[in-house]
C-alpha cells in the first residue's frame, strides 16, 4: 500500500473524520487523521500526505493558523493543502485561507460523488504541480551546479540571474552581480571571446554564448561564460610551439611531407613542394605515391611506398640507394631519404614523417669519384712500378698487379701478412726497418733492397716511399722498381770504366781534363810526370797555371770561343812546375753536359820538346847546306865558266868536261832532294 | 543632430581589441554620419576606469548619448547587431 496516495484530514468531529475516511479509503487512497496541530504536524512529518483536508474550525484552534505554520514552514511549503469550511464560515475566511497559501477550498456541505471529484481534481493539480517543482529543481540544479557562468540578462543588459560558477568568474558575489549591468550581448547563438574585467589583475578570457530565454514572460538573454583561460594558454603554447615548428620546418634545408596512418598527406614544407612541384594545397589529402613518386634510378621501376614500409615496420627506415624522385613536370631528382613514424603517446602510429633532400649533384660527385677511383686504380694497376700502399706498421692495405707479378705472390697473399713479414730474409728486414725508421722520421725515403720472389730468385728492387696523409689516416705509398737489370748493367759499366781508367793511367800520352772555367777535374799520372807534379796537386789548378805566360792569349781565347772543342791539333807551351818550359802537342774535344752543351775539354798532351829541338837543327843543317849548295853552285858556274874558256882554248879536255857535269847533275840532284825534305 | 558618445572598453593591445576598434570606428563612418566621439579606454592600462564605470568584461560599448543610454558587451564584427544593440537603425546605403 505504500504506492496509496495519502490524505490527512484533520478536523475535531469524529463523526465527519469517519465518514471521509470511509470513502476515501473505498476509493483507493491512505487516509490518516488529526485532531489538533500537534498531531497534525508529527503526521506530515512521519507520513507525508500528498493533500491535507483542513478545517478552519478547530476546537480550541483555527484552521487559519496551521495553514500558515505549513506553508511558513520551509520543509513542508510545499504541502498541498485544502481548507474546508462549514456554514458558519465567511467569505472572508475563505479570502483570508487562499491568501495565507491554501492550494484549494471545499464548502461544507458537500455531497459524496462531488467531494471524489473534487479531491481527485485537487490530486491531479498537485501531481502537476510537484512535477513542475521537480523540474524546476532539477533545472535549478543544473544551474547552479554548472561549472560556466551563467547570467540572465536582460534587454537593458542588467543581470536578472547569475549562478554560483558567475560568482567565481567574476569575483563578484551574486547580491552584486544582481545589482550590475553586464551589458546587451551582440552576438547571439554563437561563439564569442571576451575578456573578463577583474580586479585581482588575473586575466581571464571566456567563451561567451548567448540564447533568447522568456524569463518571466520578458524579452531576456541567456548567457553562458567558460573561462577557457588555461585552454587559450595551451592553444596560444601550442600555436606557439606549431609557428616554431612550421618555421622550422620550412627552413631546414631538408624536404619534409607527413601523412597520416593512412598514407595520405597532411603536411608540406616549401622544400618538398619545389622538389615535388606540388604544391601543399594540391597535394593535401593525396596519397603519398602519387604526390611522391620515386623510381629506382638504375632499373626505373616503381620504388615500394616509404610509408607502407614505415607503418608495416614501425621503425625507421632509410630508402635504398640509387633512388630518383620524378617531380609533377617530370624533373628527376637523385634524393636520400628516410622515414619515420610518428606515435602518438599510446606508441600507436598516427603517420609517418618522410625527410629527404636532392642528392643529384652528391650523386653526380659521387659517380665521378667513383670514375676518378677506377682511372686511378687502372693507373695503379697498370704502373710499371710495383705499388704497396701500407700503414705505419707495415700492415699492407693494398698492392698492385705489377708488385704481384714481380714478387710472385697473388693479392690475397699479399694482404694478409705484414710487410716486414714477408721479406724473405733477416738482412732484408734490417733494411725495412732501417728505411722504416727513416720514413716515420722524414716522411719519405729511397733505398734499395733485395727481394726474393716466391719461386726463390733474388730480385734487386729500388724502393721510394713516401708518408702521404689520407683522411685522417697516415698511409705509407711504396714505390717498387725492379733494378736488377739496370744493376748489372752498372756493374758492367764499371768494369769497363776501371779498363778504362786503367788505360788512361797508363797511356804514355798526358790527358788533361778541363771544366768550363779552366780549372783542372783530371790529370793523368803522366800528365803530371810531364809537368812535374803529383797528380793529387793538380787538381783545382787553372790551366793558366800550368800553360806558359805566352800562351794566356792563345789559351783564352780559345776558351771563349771555345774553338777548344773542336778536335784541333795545337802546340802549346807549357811551364813545370820547376819553371822548365816544355811544347805539347794538343788534341782537344769537348765534353758535353746532358743538354749537349759545352762544359769542358778533354787534352790529350804529348811533349815535343825533343822533336821540336831535332827539327830546329834540321833547320839549321838545312840552311848550311843550302849555303854550301849556293857556294857550290857559284864554284861550279864559276867552273863552268873557265870550263867554257877552257874548252875554247883546249878541246881535249872535253872529257874532263863531261866528268864535272856529271858532278854538277848530282849536286843539283842532292840539292832537290834537301829541297823536297 | 546629436552627437553620439561612445565608450569603448578593451583589454590590452590585442588583435582582438585591434579588431573591436576597427569595427567600431567602420560603423560610425557608415552609420552615425561621422558625427560621433570615440573614447577607447584600456581596462588594463586604466584598470580604475573600469572599475568605475563597473565594466565587467571587455569588448564593451556605452552609448552615453543619444539617451537612452546603452551597454553592449562582445563581438563588434556583426554591424547590424551592433546597430540593433545601441538601438540604432542601419542606414541603408
Amino acid at each position: 500500500m505504500k504506492n496509496k496516495e495519502c490524505i490527512l484530514i484533520v478536523d475535531d468531529e469524529v463523526h465527519n473524520l469517519e465518514i471521509m475516511t470511509r470513502i476515501f479509503e473505498g476509493e483507493g487512497f491512505r487516509v490518516v487523521t488529526s485532531m489538533n496541530e500537534k498531531e497534525t504536524f508529527e503526521i506530515i512529518n512521519q507520513d507525508k500526505p500528498d493533500i491535507i483536508l483542513l478545517d478552519i474550525v478547530l476546537n480550541n484552534e483555527n484552521g487559519l493558523d496551521i495553514l500558515k505554520k505549513i506553508k511558513q514552514d520551509q520543509e513542508f511549503r510545499y504541502v498541498y493543502v485544502v481548507m474546508i469550511s462549514g456554514k458558519i464560515n465567511s467569505p472572508l475566511d475563505k479570502a483570508k485561507g487562499l491568501e495565507l497559501g491554501a492550494d484549494g477550498y471545499l464548502s461544507r456541505p458537500f455531497e459524496k460523488r462531488e467531494l471524489i471529484a473534487r479531491i481527485e481534481a485537487f490530486m491531479r493539480h498537485k501531481r502537476t504541480l510537484d512535477d513542475l517543482r521537480k523540474s524546476e529543481q532539477r533545472f535549478k540544479k543544473i544551474i547552479e551546479r554548472n561549472p560556466d557562468a551563467i547570467l540572465i540578462v536582460d534587454n537593458e543588459g542588467s543581470i536578472k540571474f547569475a549562478n554560483p560558477a558567475a560568482e567565481q568568474l567574476f569575483k563578484i558575489t551574486v547580491n552584486e552581480l544582481l545589482s550590475r549591468v553586464f551589458g546587451y550581448p551582440v552576438i547571439k547563438g554563437k561563439h564569442t571571446e571576451i575578456n573578463i574585467v577583474r580586479h585581482d589583475e588575473n586575466t581571464v578570457v571566456g567563451e561567451m554564448r548567448t540564447i533568447d530565454i522568456d524569463w518571466d514572460d520578458r524579452e531576456t538573454y541567456l548567457t553562458s561564460i567558460r573561462d577557457i583561460t588555461e585552454r587559450k594558454k595551451i592553444e596560444n603554447a601550442i600555436r606557439e610551439s606549431e609557428e616554431k615548428m612550421r618555421i622550422t620546418l620550412n627552413s631546414i634545408g631538408d624536404a619534409v611531407i607527413a601523412t597520416n596512418d593512412k598514407g595520405l598527406i597532411i603536411s608540406m614544407n616549401p622544400v618538398a613542394e619545389r622538389l615535388t612541384e606540388w604544391s601543399f594545397e594540391e597535394a593535401c589529402g593525396k596519397p603519398l605515391p602519387e604526390v611522391f613518386h620515386i623510381i629506382n634510378s638504375q632499373t626505373r621501376n616503381t620504388v615500394e611506398n616509404p610509408v607502407d614500409i614505415v607503418i608495416e615496420s614501425g621503425k625507421i627506415v632509410g630508402l635504398a640507394n640509387h633512388t630518383l624522385l620524378i617531380s609533377k613536370k617530370g624533373q628527376e631528382y637523385q634524393i636520400a631519404d628516410s622515414g619515420a613514424p610518428i606515435m602518438d603517446d599510446k606508441g600507436d602510429i598516427k603517420g609517418v614523417v618522410l625527410v629527404f633532400r636532392d642528392v643529384t649533384s652528391e650523386y653526380a660527385l659521387r659517380q665521378q669519384i667513383v670514375a676518378s677511383e677506377k682511372r686511378f686504380r687502372s693507373l695503379f694497376e697498370q704502373s710499371g712500378d710495383g705499388i704497396a700502399v701500407h700503414d705505419l706498421e707495415g700492415e699492407l692495405i693494398d698492392v698492385n698487379l705489377k708488385l704481384c707479378e714481380l714478387i710472385g705472390y697473388n693479392k690475397e697473399e699479399f694482404l694478409k701478412s705484414n710487410l716486414i713479414e714477408t721479406s724473405p730474409n733477416k738482412e732484408i728486414i734490417k733494411i725495412n726497418e732501417k728505411a722504416f725508421a727513416k720514413l716515420k722520421e722524414e716522411g719519405e725515403v729511397l733505398f734499395e733492397t733485395e727481394f726474393q720472389t716466391k719461386t726463390g730468385e733474388l730480385l734487386i728492387g729500388e724502393i721510394s716511399a713516401k708518408v702521404v696523409e689520407i683522411g685522417d689516416k697516415k698511409l705509407v705509398h711504396a714505390i717498387m722498381r725492379d733494378i736488377t737489370d739496370r744493376k748489372k748493367a752498372s756493374e758492367l759499366l764499371l768494369k769497363s770504366e776501371e779498363e778504362y781508367r786503367q788505360l788512361v793511367e797508363t797511356l804514355n800520352e798526358g790527358i788533361l781534363k778541363i771544366d768550363m772555367a779552366g780549372n783542372i777535374s783530371f790529370v793523368n799520372p803522366k800528365m803530371a810526370e810531364m809537368l812535374g807534379y803529383y797528380v793529387e796537386e793538380t787538381i783545382g789548378l787553372s790551366i793558366l797555371d800550368i800553360v806558359h805566360e805566352d800562351e794566356h792569349k792563345k789559351v783564352t781565347s780559345l776558351f771563349q770561343s771555345q774553338t777548344i772543342a773542336e778536335h784541333k791539333q795545337t802546340e802549346l807551351k807549357f811551364k813545370k812546375k820547376n819553371g822548365q818550359i816544355i811544347t805539347m802537342l794538343i788534341n782537344s774535344s769537348s765534353i758535353p753536359d746532358q743538354q749537349n752543351k759545352f762544359s769542358g775539354a778533354l787534352l790529350g798532351a804529348a811533349d815535343i820538346t825533343e822533336i821540336k829541338k831535332v827539327q830546329k837543327e834540321l833547320q839549321l843543317y838545312k840552311e848550311q847546306l843550302e849555303d854550301l849548295v849556293q857556294e857550290r853552285t857559284s864554284k861550279l858556274e864559276e867552273k863552268n865558266t873557265q870550263l867554257e874558256q877552257f874548252n875554247k882554248i883546249f878541246v881535249g879536255r872535253e872529257f874532263r868536261i863531261k866528268e864535272l857535269r856529271d858532278e854538277v847533275k848530282s849536286l843539283k840532284d842532292e840539292l832537290k832532294a834537301y829541297k823536297r825534305n | 543632430m546629436e552627437k553620439y558618445i561612445l565608450k569603448l572598453y578593451v583589454s590590452g593591445k590585442t588583435t582582438q581589441s585591434e579588431e573591436a576598434i576597427n569595427n567600431l570606428k567602420d560603423i560610425c563612418k557608415h552609420n552615425l554620419h561621422n558625427i560621433y566621439d570615440l573614447h577607447v579606454v584600456d581596462v588594463i592600462e586604466t584598470p580604475e576606469i573600469a572599475k568605475k564605470d563597473k565594466i565587467l568584461a571587455t569588448p564593451t560599448l556605452i552609448k552615453s548619448l543619444p539617451s537612452p543610454i546603452r551597454r553592449i558587451i562582445g563581438d563588434l564584427s556583426d554591424k547590424e547587431a551592433v546597430l540593433l544593440g545601441l538601438n540604432l537603425v542601419p542606414v541603408v546605403d
